[in-house]
């Protein structure tokens, strides 16, 4: 018998025992799988879902890093945004109770990737809710009822605006620890301008006190603001210039109950339109600034302060008119 | 050697059907048991594979295999059993301490008969899951598809997909949700490729624990409500029967409740060694949130070792069904012999050799058994290969 017949009749065979012998491979093994999972290629990109963690966080870093949010912060990002915000290394926000980003609970993310800046730092007495008088609506078995609305402007509160720094700083040196003493340095420089800012609001909260005015809010947003001077201001509950309606009813109670006890002063947190300006008309007012978009000029801690100082100013212009009308 | 198999094959040929029944004999002898065997092996090499890269799943009390069989396989099943699940939170007791990675898994659902599979990104990364068309998962109410999911129903990127009810007649249960496909994952052989895979916050909406409003005072819903004495009422033939999740209803979507406590059919837990390991399985013992620990391997030897006694008894009998066709075939050959003996008698008289005249059998019976082997080991092969998706798909259907 010739070897090539030899050769074909052993293949057969061959592929027998081969078949035969053949075992379920092996999975990876979950150490393995466990690094794979764990490994974070770092990509130096920073998120975040506000303009004060933008800033906080930028002068944190330094321009080594890039730190972004998505142009609107109020609207859901678009698709390409979406993708950058899953490609960034981490992506800081306020967290629950001072939710800022509506958008979040809509889009994929990596929840590991979510860092809060209020959950840990922040206490239960921190927060502020108010009920939202918008949206009026009834299903399943609760009835008719609107939802609560928590105010998320935290960082007009310099106390509030420094603890959210330090998360964002821990954060910051846990994830990058080979430039983490160069973090801390740049937090010295941003805790220190933030407690100066804390200085102006106890001078302010004084001043309110000696000038005997209260505080009326165009919308609930500046809560955060009042409560650094120690008030718990009312506010109009108005949003948007078409609940002007609501707002002047709301307004003419307000300042009924004002008159008796010194003087009011209302404060903005935009421009008002014409229409509201004649709601206003005689009564001082001064324009805030949220803080929720970037000032090339201005950092963050300097925009914290100024309200205060733009407050102060309103203070003493109202008591020169008071003065001069009697 | 050339004369020898010369003869051998002109032989066959002229006594073509006596071959073909010896053929026939010795293959269906040996087709059952080979193909059998084959099938088993298979099925174990297709469910250990993927238990074995699933170290432990955590889930609802209960049976441990229908637990497996559910975060591994999608599987459905029936009974109550089914609509078991346990708290997001139990996601956060898995990541403390670091101890191991967790990635939940919400499979309550289905859309067009494909179980809905509601996780996050790492589940993608342990299964190694890559994206063949369009792009990953970005907002709520889009959905990927496993390759098998998107041939057999013909989506591509930018189709829509509905969830099934999950009652037919319980019009007052979940809505079922229209979902956009964002992408096709590429085949991986595995019963990914039957999922339709989406965030865990849409299954959240399917399963009605958030929703959207609409702002029927727009005057763009002029044409959907009927404004009467200062009430407003949807018209009932406008009422769609299903959520959809667009652009301009997306910001009206919320969740009632906290997310953390919202259910997930079980976790798959990857932890970071055997120590690990065992720390997160000592958290889980006579725990009293009826929680369960278990690892999907045991579970699915069990579940092999009542399969293995059964193919045991089987091949008992097979082992005696090819001891008799052994025989039978030693019968016919020597009853081959015997008539062949004056063929046999001729060739010595025509002066072969009693060596060559015993090859010339031996080459007959070598061939026959050869042709007989490939046949066996071809439809066994092919039998095999077909079944490996049938089995993962039959055990994502229950069994059904």
């Amino acid at each position: 018998m010739s070897s090539r017949s030899l050769i074909i009749l052993a293949l057969p065979l061959i592929f027998c025992l081969g078949w035969g012998c053949e075992r379920p491979t092996d999975g990876p093994e979950s150490v393995s799988v466990f690094q794979q999972l764990q490994d974070k290629t770092q990509s130096r990109k920073i998120a975040a879902t506000s303009y004060p963690l933008v800033a906080m966080a930028g002068s944190i870093t330094g321009e080594e890093y890039e730190v972004w949010m998505p142009a609107k912060a109020d609207k859901i990002p678009s698709a390409e945004e979406i993708r950058r915000l899953q490609s960034s290394d981490v992506l800081l926000t306020n967290g629950p109770g001072t939710a800022y980003a509506t958008w979040l609970p809509m889009v994929t993310l990596d929840r590991k990737k979510i860092f809060e800046t209020t959950t840990h730092s922040f206490e239960l007495t921190d927060f502020i809710q108010v009920r939202e008088h918008k949206i009026v609506h009834s299903h399943g078995g609760e009835g008719e009822h609107s939802h609560f609305w928590m105010v998320p402007h935290c960082w007009l509160n310099p106390r509030l605006a420094l603890l959210q720094g330090k998360e964002v700083c821990d954060k910051l040196c846990e994830m990058y620890p080979e430039d983490a003493d160069s973090f801390r340095a740049n937090f010295e420089v941003l805790e220190s301008s933030l407690k100066e800012a804390s200085k102006a609001a106890d001078a302010c909260k004084d001043l309110l006190k000696a000038k005997k005015t209260s505080l009326l809010l165009s919308d609930p947003r500046l809560k955060h603001f009042a409560r650094a001077l120690g008030a718990e201001a009312d506010c109009l509950l108005w949003f948007e210039p078409e609940e002007l309606q609501l707002a002047k009813e709301h307004l003419q109670e307000k300042i009924a109950q004002k008159k008796t006890d010194g003087q009011s002063l209302l404060l903005w947190a935009r421009d008002p339109t014409s229409d509201e300006c004649d709601l206003v008309s005689g009564l001082k007012w001064v324009q805030l600034d949220l803080i929720e978009s970037p000032d090339s000029q201005k950092g963050i801690s300097r925009r914290v302060k100024d309200n205060f100082k733009l407050l102060v100013e309103g203070v003493k212009a109202s008591v020169e008119i008071k003065d001069g009308s009697q | 050697m050339k004369g020898l198999l010369y003869l051998t094959f002109n032989y066959i040929l002229y006594h073509r059907w006596k071959t073909a029944v010896m053929i026939a004999c010795l293959f269906l002898t040996a087709i059952l048991p080979v193909t059998i065997s084959g099938l088993i092996r298979s099925f174990e090499k297709s469910i250990y594979t993927r238990s074995e890269m699933t170290p432990v799943v955590i889930g609802p009390e209960g049976s441990a295999l229908d637990l497996t069989l559910r975060a591994l396989y999608f599987n459905r099943g029936s009974g109550e059993d089914r609509l078991k699940t346990i708290s997001m939170s139990e996601q956060e007791e898995v990541l403390r301490d670091g101890l191991a990675i967790a990635i939940p898994i919400h499979c309550l659902y289905e859309a067009k008969q494909f179980p809905i599979v509601a996780t996050t990104g790492d589940y993608f990364r342990f299964r190694n899951l890559k994206i063949a068309q369009g792009e990953p998962l970005a907002i709520l109410g889009e959905c990927l598809l496993g390759a098998d999911c998107a041939g057999e129903l013909g989506l591509v990127p930018g189709d829509q997909l509905l969830s099934d009810r999950p009652k037919l007649l319980d019009l007052a249960g979940d809505y079922p949700l229209k979902m956009t496909v964002a992408g096709v994952l590429a085949k991986n052989g595995s019963p990914d490729d039957k999922g339709v895979f989406v965030d865990l916050k849409t299954a959240w909406i399917i399963q009605g624990l958030g929703h959207g409003h609409q702002d029927l005072q727009s005057p763009e819903q002029d044409e959907n409500v009927v404004r009467q004495d200062g009430q407003i009422k949807a018209l009932p033939s406008k009422v769609v029967p299903y959520t959809e999740i667009t652009e301009s209803n997306i910001e009206s979507f919320h969740f009632h409740g906290d997310t953390s406590s919202f259910p997930v059919s079980a976790i798959i837990a990857v932890p970071k060694d055997i120590k690990s390991q065992t720390l997160l399985e000592a958290r889980y013992q006579n725990n009293d949130r009826g929680v369960q620990f278990v690892r999907p391997v045991e579970s699915i030897k069990e579940m092999m070792s009542v399969l293995l006694r059964v193919r045991q008894f089987f091949m008992i009998n097979t082992i005696l069904i090819a001891v008799s066709t052994l025989l039978l075939t030693a019968l016919v050959l020597l009853l081959s012999l015997k008539l062949r003996h004056g063929e046999r008698e001729t060739m010595f008289k025509l002066g072969c050799r009693g060596g060559t005249i015993i090859a010339l059998q031996v080459m007959e019976m070598l061939i026959v058994g050869v042709v007989a082997t490939v046949l066996v080991l071809a439809v066994s092969w092919f039998g095999s290969s077909l079944a490996g998706s049938y089995f993962d798909s039959w055990i994502t259907r229950g069994g059904s």
